[in-house]
């Protein structure tokens, strides 16, 4: 087994406490939050352009964004114990909040469009990234 | 019944509003079409996603009631799916809300 990163474990450890159960969800989830880690470093280059603040806005409301969905379908699937309408509430409330944070970005703030989206697409590369990974892991398990 | 008047009144909502978002000096004409262009893009792209990630949960359902030991991977496969999708419906908003408030070629 490959011997996982101190910040990854860390990680991996906090969102099992938070009812992250299924492996695959948890390292979906931990591979998006250190992608959007990384996006930090893109900092510096505030002083001389304002995009990469959009690019980390959006990576940061993807990451919530995924975060949110990962927790409402392991509750949607496993539901235990609270209610469907804390749940269902929380999903709108989720979308409004993303839909809230878009209009002040895009409105407000002005931010660059296609850095806000190169910023939400994170979620897409991860899944692919995965998918990929997966693809070819099955590839060599039949080969 | 119910879904209909919502989206009807949410169109019209949309619509209305959309006048005071844009300059008043730009042409009513352009300001119409855009407003309708945006109602109808949001529209149809609630309507996709939402119909495709209910087809994706039924599945899902159906497949954890037949097999429940296969909820787990299951799960990861729905998971995967209703990302990919919400992001589009995402997509659609970011493109809407420029179109409707940050409009480029409306100066």
């Amino acid at each position: 087994m490959r011997k996982k990163g101190k910040l990854t474990a860390g990680i991996d450890r906090y969102l099992f406490r938070h009812g992250f159960r299924i492996e695959e969800v948890r390292t979906l989830v931990r591979n998006q939050i250190c992608l959007t880690l990384l996006t930090f470093i893109l900092i510096p280059g505030l002083y001389l352009w304002t995009w990469p603040l959009a690019v980390l806005a959006g990576a940061l409301l993807g990451t919530v964004n995924f975060y949110a969905l990962a927790k409402v379908v392991q509750g949607v699937i496993f539901l235990r114990q609270g209610s469907v309408q804390l749940l269902l509430f929380g999903f709108y409330a989720r979308l409004g909040l993303t839909g809230i944070a878009l209009y002040i970005l895009i409105v407000w703030c002005r931010s660059s469009v296609v850095a806000l989206l190169v910023g939400l697409s994170l979620v897409l590369v991860n899944i692919l990234v995965y998918g990929a990974k997966y693809f070819v892991g099955q590839k060599l398990k039949e080969a | 019944m119910r879904k209909g008047i919502m989206v009807v009144l949410s169109t019209i909502a949309m619509v209305a509003v959309s006048g005071v978002a844009f300059a008043a000096d730009a042409d009513p004409a352009v300001i119409s079409m855009t407003s309708l262009a945006t109602a109808l893009g949001m529209a149809l792209a609630a309507a996709g996603c939402g119909i495709g990630q209910g087809l994706g949960l039924k599945a899902a359902c159906e497949g954890t009631a037949r097999n429940p030991e296969a909820s787990g991977k299951i799960t990861v496969t729905m998971l995967v799916g209703l990302a990919m999708i919400e992001s589009l419906a995402i997509y659609a908003l970011v493109i809407n809300l420029i179109l409707l408030f940050a409009n480029p070629f409306l100066g």
